[in-house]
């Protein structure tokens, strides 16, 4: 009935926006194909410049990551979207953008700010770049998983209390990946050698390990701007996703603009995770996700700051 | 062929009018009836019915925009199809995005009755129409021609991450908007 009742709803939109909506908004496609092309042409060359220039100044993990998706778009083996007809316009859209994230990355206050998902742990979020104009905001951080300060436990006993909260062990299939590459909860080599070498030995290896992650929505002044960050690489490092914070198409709210600082967070999860291997079987069971909001403050870039 | 020609010559009852209106708006149509029903025999039957409709309703319709009366009935064809009875099952785009408006937004799946639909519905045309021609698309073709995020995102030469995030703000303005309004708890 959910879904019926909001079909229903839907249905009665007004004709006049159905009919705007049979062909899709082309401003864009109005320009001359010869002007589209000059433009391609000039945004490629300026891409160059911004990219060895952001480079040489110094590396930055916002240059380091926004600089490599500009050097994907001018390799010609990208073929992603060479079947779409308005190739150029998109092609040109996307040098517009990773131009005015260069910009910013050459812009941006470096940092050095560890904050912790609660007073004394090792899991947190270090910033390490951070930017704020007032109308746009970027971030260069590092993640650092749960298991830095929880390393798996072994020989652990399941009727124990502590496991209480512990979901059903659930059978998985990819057995054989996780003792080569583990998972989210296993990421060391290290864990992954003793994982094997206990199975190899007692033919059976019941362990818990932690889990943690970064929720999508990111929040700035308790508004929430949706899922905008980016993936974790294998050393922690993200960065707060360009495309949606000003910088692209979608403008940040206006509760959020123009301030002297602004407190952007990120709610890291965390969740226990129990394993059990034998024989060449795979079980795990799951603790329910605990979130730990993180808050981080970035001043305005443009404004003096208070000494 | 302009609309009004293809009116004129279905009110003829020439055959060349519906030629003509498969040929500018069957692909449309079908696509339509595709999302809604996540399958292309049963878009394309549906879109045989939506022409049939069509046919037998102009005339006496004389409709202001056929290419909107044209959507409508496909929308109602394919809706009358889709398995309400399955409705636990995510099995096409239309299913995934009045799931993801009805997550946004829950207080839109629990108006039972006509008046509170049809007020939702005004307070959502009065919305629309305040916002810029581009949101306005994106919300239309996601949740009324039930567009997938990919295709939106290829026709407007964005990425769909960032086409996601919009719809995603849509739906928090039109939440807020619909709350302003007295229509929402």
């Amino acid at each position: 009935m959910k879904r019926e009742n909001i079909s229903k709803i839907l249905s009665g939109i007004d004709p006049a926006f159905v009919e705007e909506c049979v062909t899709r908004p082309s401003e864009r496609n109005t320009m001359k194909h010869s002007k589209r092309l000059a433009v391609l042409i000039a945004a490629a060359c300026l891409l160059v410049a911004l990219g060895i220039t952001a480079y040489a100044a110094a590396r930055s993990i916002l240059g380091d990551f926004w600089g490599s998706y500009g050097e994907h778009l001018q390799d010609p083996q990208e073929q992603r979207a060479l079947g779409r007809e308005d190739y150029a316009d998109w092609l040109e859209g996307e040098h517009q953008m990773v131009d005015k994230m260069l910009d910013i990355a050459g812009k941006t206050t470096p940092q050095n700010t560890f904050v912790p998902i609660e007073p004394g742990s090792k899991a947190g979020i270090t910033l390490l770049e951070s930017y704020y104009d007032g109308e746009k905001i970027a971030m260069g951080c590092q993640f650092q998983r749960m298991n830095l300060q929880a390393p798996i436990q072994f020989d652990i006993d399941l009727n124990d209390p502590a496991y209480a909260e512990m979901g059903e062990m659930q059978p998985r299939e990819d057995f054989t990946e996780f003792l080569e590459y583990g998972d989210n909860c296993i990421t060391a080599e290290e864990d992954r050698k003793e994982i094997a070498a206990r199975l190899k030995r007692d033919g059976k290896v019941t362990f818990m390990a932690w889990g943690s992650w970064l929720s999508d929505h990111v929040y700035a002044n308790g508004e929430d701007l949706g899922p905008c960050h980016g993936d974790i690489d294998p050393e922690g490092y993200f960065t707060v996703d360009p495309m949606i914070m000003g910088i692209g198409e979608v403008e940040l709210p206006e509760s959020c603009r123009n301030l002297p600082e602004i407190t952007v967070t990120l709610n890291y999860c965390v969740q226990q995770v129990v394993y059990q291997l034998e024989g060449s079987t795979l079980r795990w069971a799951e603790f329910p996700i605990q979130r730990y909001p993180v808050n981080i403050t970035i001043a305005n870039n443009t404004q003096p700051q208070a000494t | 062929m302009e609309d009004q020609k293809i009116v004129a010559l279905l009110f003829e009852r020439s055959e060349q009018g519906m030629t003509e209106l498969i040929a500018k708006y069957g692909k449309l149509l079908q696509g339509i009836a595709r999302n809604i029903l996540g399958n292309a025999l049963d878009a394309e039957e549906c879109a045989n019915d939506t022409y049939l409709s069509v046919w037998n309703a102009i005339p006496p319709e004389q409709p202001r925009s056929l290419a909107a009366f044209c959507c409508a009935i496909a929308r109602n064809n394919a809706l009358s199809r889709y398995q309400w009875d399955n409705a636990q099952k995510r099995n096409s785009h239309y299913a995934i995005a009045l799931d993801e408006l009805g997550e946004s937004i829950p207080a839109l799946g629990n108006a039972e009755s006509e008046t509170e639909a049809r007020e939702l519905t005004d307070g959502i045309n009065r919305f629309l129409a305040a916002q810029k021609k581009e949101d306005r698309y994106l919300f239309v073709r996601r949740y009324y021609f039930a567009d997938s995020v990919a295709e939106l995102a290829a026709q407007m030469g964005k990425s769909p991450h960032s086409v996601s995030v919009r719809l995603f703000r849509i739906r928090e303005k039109l939440q807020k908007y619909l709350r302003k309004e007295g229509l929402l708890p």
